[in-house]
């Protein structure tokens, strides 16, 4: 006998660049792409159908040496809201924590 | 004071190279990344015990949580993975990121604590590092999405 594996089919579209794409998981997930028109990478993406206005939200504060997530101007981006008509979600672009040997913890 | 930077733990670094924690870094270990606001001020320089989840700066009265969407202690890292790279080495998530429930509610999210939840001594829960989100980050009724930086969680360079 063989298995069927019955996954469910979702729809997803971005709000900046208007790209759609489909993903088959059955876990609650959120569908991420690399967006053309904010030049980045692990955009997320809404359910198809859901009115959505993305934000980008620029780092607030003095970036040192941690290794962040730049736009193509060059601008640190810190998170992405979703906007939806009941709530928002949210996608921070977690830095990473540098250590050099010239420096401890640099 | 606040949550300003992101550092690795001295003394998570001297345990691991005296031998006093066995922490396994890409294998059986399990690693807690939990949520915090700005009342608090991380030291790197702290001792491990002062290093530890719920200990300290991190206790959790500065820690973020939304029920079971995102529960005290965090999300699990769950791929975690050491490259060896030319002049570096990287811990990372080997691209799993993290996500919390769909309904979500967290609100001024400034930062998080990575900490081994599997090891137990020198103290349990020590902790790797933290890592500053950069300002306030909330959501509301939705998902908190954590991705990591593809330069890692943390990294050397020499």
């Amino acid at each position: 006998m063989s298995n069927i594996h019955m996954n469910k089919e979702h729809h997803w579209y971005c709000p900046k660049c208007k790209g759609t794409s489909v993903s088959f998981e059955l876990e609650p997930h959120t569908r991420f792409h690399d967006c053309p028109t904010l030049m980045l990478n692990s955009v997320p993406m809404v359910p198809l159908g859901t009115k959505a206005n993305l934000i980008v939200n620029y780092r607030q504060d003095y970036l040192g040496k941690d290794l962040a997530v730049t736009d193509d101007h060059g601008r640190v981006v810190m998170s992405i809201t979703i906007e939806r008509e009941n709530g928002f979600d949210c996608t921070v672009y977690c830095p990473t924590a540098v250590m050099d040997s010239k420096s401890f913890n640099a | 004071m606040a949550f300003t930077t992101s550092k690795v733990f001295g003394a998570f670094i001297g345990n691991k190279m005296d031998g006093t924690i066995t922490i396994d870094l890409d294998g059986s270990d399990a690693f807690m990344f939990a949520l915090y606001g700005n009342t608090i001020t991380p030291n790197e320089n702290a001792s491990a015990a002062n290093s530890a989840y719920n200990a300290d700066q991190w206790v959790t009265g500065g820690e973020k949580t939304s029920g079971a969407d995102w529960p005290a202690k965090g999300k699990q890292i769950t791929s975690p993975d050491i490259t060896i790279g030319t002049n570096f080495v990287m811990w990372d998530d080997n691209g799993s990121n993290l996500a919390s429930g769909a309904a979500a509610t967290l609100t001024d999210v400034f930062g998080g604590l990575t900490f081994d939840d599997t090891a137990a001594a020198p103290v349990a829960d020590q902790g790797v590092c933290f890592n500053y989100l950069g300002g306030a980050n909330s959501v509301a009724a939705g998902t908190f999405n954590v991705i990591f930086n593809t330069n890692g969680i943390l990294r050397f360079t020499f």
